[in-house]
């Protein structure tokens, strides 16, 4: 019997084919020759705490903060290739999974897979668990998107429920230097340097609930936060101010700090036909 | 040297004339002796737009001291702008607003200042969009406020947050956003495209609630302001006027700066629009037939698309900063310069090309009430003195005028059009019998507060606003309109001009006088 087709998009969007095992291997194909190459020549990573990703044993659940799309194939070009051949990319339901083209080429090409970030989803949940007791690594962003300011944001607290769950180790990753070259307000790249630092593996502890392990990951990311900002001594000192939650700054820094950037964009040479107005 | 506006009196070597049809155009051939009533070309701009912003805050007209003065770290500032209605078409980047405001907030960060609110002045018009709001501020200011919840939308309706000030001598509520008056400086910047804008008005109107909006957005004061463009002949005016001066004697600062545009409304390849015909060469002939024919394929959805994406290429003509009456009759004058031509006697029939664009469907459609306000409200009112048209004359508009309506933006319009009009096109009848049940609707109040909806009663002040116009014409005929739409709004349609002529003799007479206002651009006339 013929199945019937099916037009789901959203987190109802079905990406098992993007796992298979002949995409899989394309897509490790066309990451190890094409895209990390790409990312490298516009976003120039240097890797602190390179060697921690050496040792580790699938499956990981990497979290990062996110101020790019360029974040993701970032995190894929730094991971070594036995874990990025195996890893899937949380992404949000609402943005790559909004039209079935966008969400096939965002599994396939990346291995997304769709999270609802707009409330709590089980169907999101579940699917993340299940690919991790499968043994695929799990990048998520639990900011839950990009910086509108170049600022920290609350982390949510999916990551550290499902590490919970699965019982596997969380990977903070700090990323600095995405949003000076594609931040949610640019209107093109502007490629640059970028600093990507590696945490140590954090496992939740007996009985931890859930909002202590995600302090502990919020902890850990803001000293590499403080990190990329100043050196390792430094951002290991107690008392340092962390980056996360971001420390509430006045308009009147943002102001200062955003003078030099580019700020009226080109009016548009073509109508705009398709999508959202405004 | 820019050329002024002139009337060009139809003869046998006259070329046909342009006109608006909606998201198209036509070109008619009007009778031997008519008139045509052609605008100024457009100013020569401000070479270093920044510079003359600088200049204005540190030199400011009135009663007034330089903007830096007044500012210091422990204040409270509020700098409300004019919104999306402003300018037609949406202004190529740089929006003047977003020079403007980054020249004041640079000098509040200077001075230390934190607690700094941006506010659009909404009035009863629907909320920007984020990406309405960044074009006109610019992202840095955007993202500089924005996050941090320090740039609002004015909300009408939010009454905790609403004050109120006192009442004029008339009775009339002064009833304004709280923000802005219990402030210690209260910027407001504008866009002043024509005659009607700025000086109290921005303030009494763009930041009240609808309590204190309807003692002017009426009928009686619409009939009473001849023109709304002549501020010192409107009621409309008059009453913000008088708002004004209680607001002044409540004791709430304005540091009012108010800009003007030249008339360079559209890009290169709309060029022929802002050509007098007989002067058309033949790439502008080519850019008419190409662009027309290619309309004419077009579905209006696109269509519309097309036009609403063009971005003007306007050249700032002034910036004038200090206290709200002195820099307003500065402005005045520079509109005045820019789009007054003088004309002689008034005609039997006045004739009009409508366009794709109006203040109240920017990025969205014009439906017929709009068709009604733009032609009723805004061009029948482009004069001074008196009408361009006799009293009892007849008024002939070109729009498709298509019963199309956006229920994100005009979710009211439509139930007035169905509900109301379909019982009556009196404007004191409407008012008195229906305005009161669409401006306390919850269902319209939440929509306007939390979606992108004008106001409930907004389709009530665009009735309104043609009042003036109603009273004073003898018949209303719109050229190319739907037929049924256009008997719904109490007019006749006629599909040629001929038609139209001959329908508009019945009315003024066998051998009527008439004048054409052409447009684009902008033109206002003195009548005399």
């Amino acid at each position: 019997m013929i199945p019937p087709r099916t037009h789901a998009t959203g987190t109802n969007y079905d990406t098992t084919f993007s796992r298979k095992e002949v995409v899989r291997r394309v897509r490790g194909f066309l990451l190890d020759t094409s895209i990390a190459p790409l990312t490298r020549s516009i976003a120039k990573p240097t890797i602190i705490n390179a060697s921690a990703l050496e040792t580790l044993e699938r499956p990981i659940i990497f979290v990062a903060n996110h101020q790019s799309h360029l974040d993701t194939p970032l995190i894929l070009t730094v991971l070594p290739p036995k874990l990025r051949h195996h890893t899937v990319v949380g992404a949000g339901a609402d943005f790559f999974f909004d039209r079935r083209t966008k969400g096939f080429f965002s599994s396939t090409l990346l291995g997304a897979i769709p999270i609802d970030r707009v409330r709590p989803s089980r169907a999101s949940a579940e699917l993340a668990t299940q690919l991790l007791e499968e043994g695929w690594n799990l990048v998520l962003f639990p900011e839950g998107g990009r910086t509108p300011d170049g600022l920290t944001q609350e982390l949510k607290s999916g990551a550290a429920q499902i590490a919970i769950k699965v019982g596997r180790p969380v990977v903070p990753i700090f990323i600095d230097g995405t949003y000076e070259i594609f931040g949610k307000t640019a209107d093109r790249i502007h490629p640059g340097s970028t600093t990507v630092i590696i945490g140590e593996p954090l496992y939740a502890r007996d009985q931890e609930r859930v909002a202590d392990f995600n302090g502990r990951i919020t902890h850990a990311l803001g000293i590499l936060g403080r990190e990329a900002a100043t050196d390792f001594y430094t951002a290991r000192k107690p008392n340092e101010a962390l980056p996360f939650p971001a420390p509430s700054r006045s308009w009147v820094e943002e102001w200062r700090t955003n003078a030099h950037r580019h700020n009226h964009r080109d009016s548009r040479k073509w109508p705009k036909l398709f999508g959202s107005r405004g | 040297m820019p050329r002024p506006g002139f009337v060009l009196e139809v003869d046998r070597a006259t070329p046909p004339t342009l006109f608006w049809h909606g998201e198209s155009f036509r070109l008619e051939r009007l009778p031997r002796g008519s008139r045509i009533l052609y605008p100024p070309e457009p100013l020569n701009p401000i070479n270093d737009v920044r510079a003359a912003i600088e200049k204005a805050l540190d030199n400011p007209v009135g009663d007034a001291q330089p903007l830096s003065s007044l500012l210091n770290a422990n204040m409270k500032l509020t700098i409300a702008f004019d919104d999306v209605s402003l300018p037609l078409p949406q202004m190529a980047s740089p929006d003047i607003r977003s020079l403007v405001i980054e020249a004041v907030l640079e000098r509040a960060a200077e001075a230390g200042v934190t607690d700094v609110a941006l506010i659009a002045a909404l009035a009863l018009h629907r909320r920007m969009t984020e990406g309405e709001l960044r074009h006109a501020l610019g992202n840095r200011v955007y993202n500089a406020l924005a996050p941090r919840g320090q740039l609002t939308q004015h909300d009408a309706e939010d009454k905790p947050n609403m004050t109120v000030v006192g009442e004029t001598d008339r009775g009339e509520l002064v009833e304004l956003n709280r923000r802005a008056v219990e402030s210690d400086l209260l910027v407001y910047v504008n866009i002043n495209l024509v005659s009607m804008d700025g000086g109290h008005k921005s303030v009494a109107t763009g930041l009240a609630s609808y309590d204190s909006i309807k003692f002017h957005h009426n009928v009686d004061t619409m009939v009473h302001s001849r023109s709304f463009m002549d501020r010192h002949n409107s009621e409309l005016h008059s009453s913000n006027w008088r708002m004004g001066h209680v607001i002044k004697e409540a004791g709430v600062k304005i540091f009012q700066i108010e800009t003007t545009l030249n008339t360079a409304t559209f890009p290169e390849n709309f060029r022929f629009l802002a050509k007098r015909e007989w002067e058309w060469n033949l790439r502008d002939r080519g850019s008419f037939i190409a662009s027309s024919e290619a309309l004419k394929r077009t579905p209006p959805h696109l269509a519309r698309q097309i036009f609403q994406s063009v971005r003007s290429p306007y050249g700032v003509t002034g910036i004038t900063a200090g206290e709200v009456e002195a820099v307003h009759e500065i402005t005045l004058e520079r509109v005045y310069q820019q789009q007054l031509v003088r004309v002689d006697g008034q005609s039997d029939i006045l004739t009009l090309g409508l366009p794709f664009i109006g203040p109240y469907n920017v990025n969205s459609i014009m439906n017929p009430i709009l068709v009604y306000c733009l032609g009723l409200g805004y061009f029948f009112n482009m004069y001074r003195n008196k009408p361009l048209v006799r009293k009892g004359g007849v008024l002939i508009m070109s729009h498709p005028n298509r019963p199309e309506f956006d229920p994100a933006f005009h979710p009211s319009y439509v139930d007035f059009f169905d509900q109301v009009l379909s019982e009556t096109t009196d404007p004191l009848v409407i008012e008195s019998k229906y305005e009161e049940s669409f401006a306390r609707d919850p269902w319209y109040i939440h929509l306007y507060r939390t979606g992108n909806a004008y106001h409930g009663v907004h389709p009530f002040y665009m009735w309104y606003w043609g009042a003036h116009a109603l009273d004073h014409l003898g018949g209303v005929i719109i050229l190319g309109g739907d037929p049924k739409t256009t008997r719904r709004l109490g007019f006749q349609s006629a599909s040629t001009m001929a038609d139209a002529l001959e329908m508009a003799r019945t009315i003024v007479g066998s051998d009527p006088s008439i004048m054409h206002l052409h447009s684009p651009p902008l033109v206002m006339a003195d009548v005399y």
